[in-house]
């Protein structure tokens, strides 16, 4: 106890009392998992976040970071917490060079609030991951969460060209820089994107943008199987069109999206073309001839406001903030001629086990997320152990594996995470393997 | 060990003609395209299979011996040069391609396939691997992973490390792991990301799953005059600016010009200052205004002339031209040196204006040929190697070049990569601690510092040292002066 007081003390001289809470009423809105921290504390300067890790690390206090909270669900719970840092108060926009197309902004900046500033530029970071105005660019690079336009646009990971982390022990250390184009060095930033802050702490980031394009419509279509919308993505593939998302929904998705559905077993596909308006009427009109041809039951074309509400929604559709107890949220990436076939074995497997199973899945890129309930004891082994290309689940259910099978380079990963976090202490035992 | 048993050894596990001993052909290998620094490694192996480098590397292992990985040693920064000897681990007879997937959108490549064969290759269904590299004609998809790799299309689609999808690598202690499979997202740490542009000091690439983009629909190259360098590359800025996404966007100046008109029947004005290549692809649709919009952009800033490549055959002899350019310089120089720096869009006018100055300044002329739309200069110093005042000019021209680039915000390499040249310019760009995590990194994969050493890091400050100072615990804030004593931009 007195050793909570210790740190709680010295962190109270870091940041001042009201950054700081340590009563345990205060503290259980900030549990991971369960596992409640005995401080949580809000660092408003990067100096002061590496001075809270520096305290953090000399009273060897086990710590996770918090940027919106809206990822928390994913990975193992945390085999230590006694302090959750959060970036809330890390939210400025630090640097933006409208005409260079570059941003640099503060980790804790929320990715609706990065949108509201780039708006009035007439630009964006074409990212579109689940609950944006809560969702920190910190914790969606932590996670390397993506959304339906990764196929336009890519991921983060091609986004980011520089990054400041706070290591374990309070250190500052940088890597890439405010150019597009850069081999000055090793690539820090693919390090600690995805690594769920057990590396280090992303203090701030550093992006490339992109103009919003002058034109977006999206066609809406729906097939009476799954078979017949993935025929479609095949011929898709094989075409010269550049789709900025091609999302396939089954029926439960698109009834989640549109409250009446389609028969089950059907599906729709989401497709959007984004560019200049000519390219994006051509768009439109290939895919609805494309659509057609393979027997699409109804096309519908979307555009305007409309149109981003869609997307916001089928954005969300993956999001983990709010599992019920008895839900879980898996993600796969299989190879793209695979995802017609991972998407049947999950919906086989829920239906064996009376449960819904609710998916999205970026269909040209081979991510799929499932989201299923009710689920059932004898379903939690079989997630695992039946389908492949798990990536992780997330769910409360303790007996539900929360990674897909141990990536190879294990023993690489377990010295990386010795080297920059000996002690231990960053996110303990969340990471794969208990890493 | 000594040498010949060593040699013995290696010979039996990669064939007796794929072990080069002789001295005269070992100076082949003593350098890459960087030719300033010159080390002999004491052997060379040319292994054809995965299992063979990973035995080549146990036994280096065991004798204490570094290892050199080298694709087709077209570098610029000594990337291949073995600083310390070893064993140089050519990748020339590991040259196949071994499979195109096209309905996953990923070809499986041995390291030793030359940039250009792949593209030729994978042209036929219909695909292009998109980093295209000015030496692509020779380079290596080795070479291009190791070094991150840029070349003109990157600016729409990305470097080497956006077209990575998996990477069979011999690690330093001699084990062989795949980090992916053409899936798009692994778990666990990014390890190809972190390997590819690592430059060769964390392990060997002995095949790669790369990505295939489908070949675009259309087409459209333009070639602007203007009639000098801030014209241009105030239009380069501006095009930027505007988000008109160009698939490439390139600058020669007057020299550059000068130097490829005659090689390529151009019959540009010489009085041109500067010329702008521009690309634009997509669907037909929408493409031709996208066109006219550029081409309006180059005349409200003054070009004299835009000139539209209508065929693909002009479109070919017009990009022939940009990516001959280096070799057409020898028309003008007997040498050259070529730098690599990159600056925000925005800093290009004022960063070459600076590269004007210089020239004048150390009184040696200085071509431009480069990625405009990335911000990525190569300013070429022309010299005369020979004559020894020329040569010190031109290296102190270079670091010139390079503190204006950190100055104006940008970097000291773009796409050639650190290797020796640049590697005391470094503490410019890094703070000890930013350089200790990269170092720290680093023997996370090879503890024994045997894998391509000498590259990178600082000569004044060595991987082994950062890293040791790191797990000190001391940040250089604590060592008050310790990062302004460190050497910095001594280079020869």
């Amino acid at each position: 106890m007195s050793e909570q007081i210790g740190l709680a003390s010295a962190l109270a001289a870091v940041v001042g009392p009201e950054a700081l809470l340590t009563e345990p009423h205060d503290c259980a809105a900030y549990a991971i998992q369960q596992i409640q921290p005995i401080c949580v504390v809000a660092p408003g300067s990067q100096d002061e976040l590496a001075a809270v890790m520096r305290v953090a690390h000399a009273h060897r206090a086990a710590v996770a970071p918090w940027g919106g909270g809206t990822q928390q669900q994913i990975g193992n719970p945390p085999s230590r917490l006694d302090l959750v840092v959060r970036t809330e108060r890390l939210s400025q926009v630090l640097v933006h060079e409208p005409d260079d197309l570059t941003i640099s902004v503060a980790a804790g900046i929320t990715i609706g609030a990065l949108r509201a500033h780039l708006d009035q530029h007439g630009q964006m970071l074409p990212l579109d991951p689940p609950l944006p105005a809560r969702a920190t660019i910190g914790g969606l690079l932590a996670t390397a969460m993506d959304g339906p336009r990764r196929l336009g646009y890519g991921t983060l990971r091609e986004l980011l060209i520089g990054v400041t982390v706070v290591e374990a022990d309070g250190r500052i250390s940088r890597g890439g820089g405010m150019v597009v184009k850069n081999v000055s060095g090793f690539d820090m930033m693919k390090l600690y994107r995805g690594s769920l802050g057990t590396l280090a702490i992303i203090a701030s980031a550093n992006f490339k943008l992109q103009p919003i394009p002058r034109a977006a419509a999206t066609l809406l279509c729906q097939f009476a199987s799954a078979g017949a919308a993935f025929a479609a993505i095949e011929e898709l593939h094989s075409t010269q069109l550049t789709p900025t998302a091609a999302e396939y929904l089954n029926a439960a998705a698109l009834a989640s999206l549109r409250g009446a559905g389609l028969a089950p077993g059907a599906g729709a596909l989401a497709l959007r073309s984004e560019g200049s308006p000519p390219a994006v009427e051509r768009h439109m009109a290939d895919l609805r001839a494309l659509a057609a041809r393979h027997g699409a039951t109804a096309i519908e074309p979307i555009d305007g406001a409309p149109e981003s509400a869609l997307w916001a929604r089928v954005a969300d559709l993956p999001q983990v903030a709010a599992l019920a107890a008895d839900e879980a949220l898996i993600k796969l990436a299989v190879l793209p001629e695979d995802t017609a076939r991972a998407i049947a074995q999950i919906e086989d497997l829920a239906a064996r086990h009376g449960s819904r199973a609710t998916i999205s899945a970026r269909a040209l890129n081979g991510v799929v997320y499932a989201r299923l309930q009710p689920i059932a004891p004898a379903l939690r082994p079989a997630l695992s152990r039946e389908l492949a290309g798990v990536q992780w689940i997330a769910s409360a259910a303790p007996d539900i594996p929360s990674w897909g099978a141990p990536p190879p380079g294990l023993e690489l990963m377990r010295r990386l995470k010795a080297e920059f976090d000996p002690a231990g202490l960053l996110n303990p035992g969340r990471f794969v393997e208990g890493i | 060990m000594d040498r010949v048993k060593l040699a013995e050894e290696l010979r039996r596990v990669v064939g007796a003609r794929a072990v080069v001993d002789d001295a005269a052909a070992l100076m082949t290998y003593e350098a890459d395209g960087c030719v300033m620094d010159l080390h002999a490694p004491n052997l060379v192996v040319l292994p054809s299979t995965t299992e063979q480098v990973a035995e080549v590397v146990r036994i280096a292992n065991r004798a204490g011996m570094p290892i050199v990985p080298r694709g087709a040693g077209t570098g610029l920064a000594g990337g291949a040069t073995p600083m310390q000897g070893g064993i140089v681990i050519s990748t020339t007879r590991m040259d196949q391609v071994l499979e195109v997937d096209p309905r996953n959108r990923r070809a499986r490549v041995q390291p030793g396939v030359i940039n250009w064969e792949l593209s030729q290759h994978l042209g036929s269904y219909g695909y292009q691997f998109v980093p295209d590299p000015s030496s692509q004609k020779a380079c290596t998809i080795g070479g291009n992973i190791a070094n991150n790799s840029g070349g003109p299309h990157c600016l729409k689609y990305g470097t080497t490390t956006d077209h990575v999808l998996g990477l069979r690598v011999v690690l330093p202690d001699g084990s062989v792991i795949w980090t992916g499979d053409g899936r798009a997202d692994s778990i666990g740490y990014d390890l190809q990301g972190v390997l590819t542009g690592s430059e060769g000091m964390c392990g060997v690439i002995t095949e790669a799953w790369v990505r295939l983009t489908r070949l675009p629909e259309a087409l459209r190259v333009v070639l602007a005059l203007f009639p000098d360098i801030p014209s241009a590359s105030q239009t380069v800025s501006t095009v930027i600016a505007r988000g008109l996404l160009p698939a490439a966007l390139e600058m020669m100046d007057q020299l550059a010009i000068k130097a490829v008109n005659g090689m390529y029947r151009l019959g540009l004005p010489e009085s041109a200052g500067a010329a702008l290549l521009i690309e634009l692809d997509g669907v037909q649709d929408g493409l031709d205004d996208l066109l006219a919009e550029v081409t309006k952009t180059c005349r409200d800033h003054g070009a004299m002339e835009v000139r539209p490549a209508k065929t693909a055959a002009e479109q070919a002899q017009v990009w022939a031209a940009r990516k001959n350019a280096f070799g057409a310089m020898g028309r003008l120089a007997p040498s050259y040196y070529l730098v690599d720096t990159v600056v925000p869009r925005t800093r290009l006018p004022a960063t070459l204006a600076r590269v004007g100055e210089v020239a004048r300044e150390f009184g040696l002329p200085i071509a431009n040929v480069f990625h405009a739309g990335d911000g990525n200069l190569h300013p070429l110093i022309l010299f005369d190697r020979r004559d020894k005042g020329q040569l010190e000019r031109a290296l102190r021209a270079a670091t010139e070049v390079l503190h204006e680039s950190i100055a104006q915000g940008g970097v000291i390499s773009g796409e050639h990569g650190i290797g020796v040249e640049k590697r005391d310019y470094m503490t410019l760009l890094f703070s000890t601690d930013d350089l200790a995590a990269m170092a720290g990194l680093k023997q996370c994969f090879d503890p024994r510092e045997l894998f391509n050493p000498g590259k990178v890091f600082p000569a004044g400050r060595g991987c082994g040292e950062l890293a040791a100072l790191r797990r000190s615990g001391l940040s250089v804030s604590d060592l008050g002066g310790a990062q302004a004593a460190m050497p910095s931009g001594v280079w020869l």
